[in-house]
């Protein structure tokens, strides 16, 4: 109902908003000037009933609980007045100064509804302040409100049988009926609004279809052409090939003089606006000489040791294993600008109010999954990050379904790194090897989900999900969110790239990693049949898979590739079923246990290998 | 082996909670064998007799399997409603407390006016301002009268 935006217009502080129940999963806190003096701001998730089994109502109850002498601020639904007066009659028997806002009272406007905010404020006994949060408009009503705030002055006392909620709930309702009815009108217009049979068309059997097709095209022709095609292109290519990394290897070699002359390469690039996977525009091309990583050194003049150790820097640096020239320009040039686009096209669909549309098309689906339709939400996020997703699956009811959720998560859902990755290595392999991976995918989805769901037990979360209306996306939101992902994000990868560039740097350096690829040869080669340097993308996946993934892209790329179409499938779909990354693992950890999240990593890795070479073997007999 | 009902109830507070959701301590050395279960609200703990709640249930699951005997002639379940029908809730049954609490916090309480807008591919209806989606199963609890 907009707490979050109410927050974030007191507080000034960046909140991730969302056009749909359940974004705010975590407390966030703030410090404020408020009428003169300083006050302490809590955004809690949202609840509808406080006595509620979920895990937002405890964390809610938690909250109230330990700050006793707190001010409450209930932000309501202006649509939903009878709802929201059942909170307030909730809240009321704590006898503690509260406030009520009435938000999102443009959408009550246009649906013709009026409501009698000074009768309204009468009946309750405490300040009623009208607002349209997402335009900061009523922010100063509210702060003048809380210098008012005092208990409801309202004498009620729900009957009924005690241990039953959802008694007093009724009676509770009653009563808010009957404020209702002195306080609220709703002349309905005879035309619903354009984004109302919006709404509808995308839940609707047939058309939802089509809406969703349509926008899955958008998707793909957005984060997999011009995010992973042209943008990474222009920026791996044109920027980090032709010029940065040539610029850092000689800067390197300014400050770390030993004798050695680096390869010239020739690198062309033509960047176009992509029409499909294999066509496009032409819109800028060029040609650089530039040096590369590989150098050679004088056979005649033997290093001294000085000269070695300034090598063994250098190489640190600028070798083929380099914190700038693998580290860096993975993470800066490839990923970075799948995760932009794709964080841009998700918050334009969170702000809609698409996702719980979705969530009633695909439900039946995920029904056969042992999951609710409701577990749509952290299942699209993870397209996005599958540790944030692992942290949403709180909206769920049931223990069940977090944990499906959270596996499936862990196993089958590609983040939108290596989400994009995939998409790139699958233009270098045919459509029907293509629809074999998403297949494949897929069913290992549904099937693993099955089989936890009835080993689990337990009962799936009911599907009674509240659908918000659609809405059109605001530019500033949108990019506000993206911005403080992105910020996430490259905190996050940023440090595990140069890591685990690092070791690999290392092992390479102590020889160990010949060893590692003697000792892996018989899995990678043997059984998924895959060429034995490939190893070392793996080695990496399991820090984060969507460098791996980076790896295996650049042996499946160039003129002369290492894989074949065949050995691209089975790399495909091996690093797809590893575990995202470490931090996911820890979140794993948080959220469900360090029991349960090494039995997940237990399961997932040897899985992803079992699959992986069934797909080897399999592919190979069947001749694809 | 012996059925277990996913929900359970406690005797002192009356809350409903799930079975996974009453792990007690971690180290405690009785935990296979112990019977008791801890209410995650109260912390008060009770036996659990698996049987006699299983009787329980089945006697009770008996009862709510034959449909009451409708307070109203006209009333049916939502399920056999087509989409964009108006109906008058009548009752929520044939479901555990906490779908039930759920439903009426969403304002679903007896005398509502509800709009079916939707059958498939999943039931949703439409409650004042409020649209809720919901399976089928749900649907087939909630007994409305059309008007």
């Amino acid at each position: 109902v907009g707490k979050s935006v109410v927050f974030k217009n007191l507080t000034g502080q960046r909140v991730i908003i969302s056009n749909y129940p359940g974004t705010t999963v975590e407390v966030t806190r703030a410090r404020t000037r408020l009428n003169g003096g300083e006050a302490e701001l809590l955004d809690t998730p949202g609840v509808n009933d406080l006595a509620q089994r979920s895990e937002d109502a405890r964390v809610t109850r938690e909250i109230l609980a330990e700050h006793p002498g707190a001010v409450l601020l209930q932000v309501a639904d202006a649509k939903n007045l009878r709802r929201a007066l059942l909170l307030t009659l909730q809240l009321a028997e704590l006898r503690r100064p509260m406030v009520l806002v009435l938000n999102m009272m443009d959408e009550l406007w246009r649906r013709g509804g009026r409501i009698q905010v000074k009768k309204l404020s009468r009946i309750l006994g405490i300040p009623v302040v009208r607002t349209i949060a997402v335009h900061n408009s009523g922010t100063d009503r509210i702060r003048q409100a809380i210098a008012r705030a005092r208990p409801p002055q309202l004498e009620f006392r729900p009957q009924g049988d005690l241990t039953k909620a959802y008694e007093r709930n009724q009676a509770r309702l009653a009563r808010a009926g009957e404020i209702l009815a002195e306080t609220y009108t709703l002349v309905p217009p005879k035309q619903p609004p354009f984004s109302m049979r919006l709404g509808f068309w995308a839940m609707h059997p047939f058309k939802g279809l089509l809406v969703l097709a349509l926008l899955l095209a958008a998707v793909f022709w957005f984060v997999g052409l011009v995010g992973a095609g042209s943008l990474v292109n222009l920026l791996e290519v044109n920027l980090f090939q032709q010029r940065l990394s040539p610029l850092a290897i000689r800067g390197v070699d300014a400050v770390l003089p030993f004798p050695h002359v680096h390869d010239v390469e020739r690198i062309s690039s033509t960047i176009s606006f992509p029409l499909t996977p294999a066509h496009g525009i032409p819109l800028y091309a060029s040609t650089r000489d530039a040096i590369g990583t590989a150098y050679e050194l004088d056979p005649a003049a033997p290093l001294t040791f000085w000269q070695e150790v300034l090598r063994f820097l250098h190489d640190f640096l600028v070798g083929e294993y380099g914190v700038i020239t693998m580290a860096v320009s993975y993470a800066l040039a490839i990923v970075l600008p799948i995760v932009t686009t794709f964080f841009l096209v998700f918050g334009v669909l969170e702000d809609s109010g698409y996702l719980p549309r979705l969530s009633i098309m695909v439900n039946r689906l995920f029904r056969m999954m042992g999951l609710s339709g409701k577990a749509v939400l952290p299942m699209v996020l993870g397209l996005g990050c599958d540790t944030m997703a692992t942290m949403t699956t709180r909206i769920l009811d049931t223990r069940r379904d977090r944990l499906v959720t959270t596996l499936l998560l862990a196993l089958a859902v590609p983040c939108s790194a290596q989400l994009g990755v995939l998409l790139a290595m699958m233009a270098r392999i045919s459509a029907a090897a293509a629809t074999v991976w998403v297949v494949l995918i897929l069913a290992v989805m549904f099937a693993v989900g099955w089989l936890t769901a009835r080993i689990f037990g337990g009962e799936a979360s009911d599907f009674i999900l509240e659908i918000p209306p659609m809405r059109r996306p605001m530019l500033g939101n949108v990019l506000t969110k993206t911005f403080s992902r992105l910020e996430w994000y490259l905190k996050e990868i940023l440090p595990l790239f140069v890591l685990g560039t690092a070791i690999l740097f290392l092992l390479d350096r102590l020889g160990l990693l010949r060893v590692i690829a003697a000792i892996g040869r018989p899995l990678v080669a043997g059984w998924l049949g895959l060429p034995p340097e490939t190893i070392n993308a793996f080695l990496i996946g399991f820090m984060r898979r969507d460098f791996g993934a980076v790896y295996l892209l650049d042996a499946s790329t160039g003129p002369d590739p290492l894989l074949n179409p065949h050995q691209i499938l089975v790399a495909m779909v091996t690093i797809t079923l590893f575990m995202p990354c470490v931090a996911n693992l820890f979140m794993i950890a948080k959220e469900q246990g360090k029991k349960t999240a090494l039995a997940m990593t237990a399961f997932i890795f040897p899985f992803a290998f079992v699959v992986g070479g069934l797909v080897h073997h399999v592919g190979r007999l069947v001749g694809l | 082996m012996v059925e277990r009902p996913a929900y359970l109830h406690c005797p002192m507070c009356g809350i409903e909670f799930e079975r996974a959701g009453s792990v007690c301590e971690r180290s405690c050395p009785i935990s296979s064998a112990c019977k008791t279960v801890r209410c995650p609200a109260c912390d008060y703990e009770f036996p659990e007799d698996a049987r006699s709640v299983t009787w329980v249930r089945r006697l009770f699951r008996r009862r709510n399997a034959v449909p009451r005997p409708p307070m109203d002639e006209q009333a049916v379940a939502l399920d056999s409603l087509s989409a964009g029908e108006k109906a008058e809730l009548l009752e929520l049954s044939c479901m555990s407390g906490s779908r039930r609490n759920t439903l009426t916090v969403f304002g679903l309480t007896p005398g509502t006016v509800i709009t079916l807008l939707q059958r498939s591919p999943s039931f949703v209806i439409r409650v004042g301002e409020t649209e809720l989606g919901l399976d089928r199963e749900i649907a087939e609890g909630i007994y409305v009268k059309r008007v």
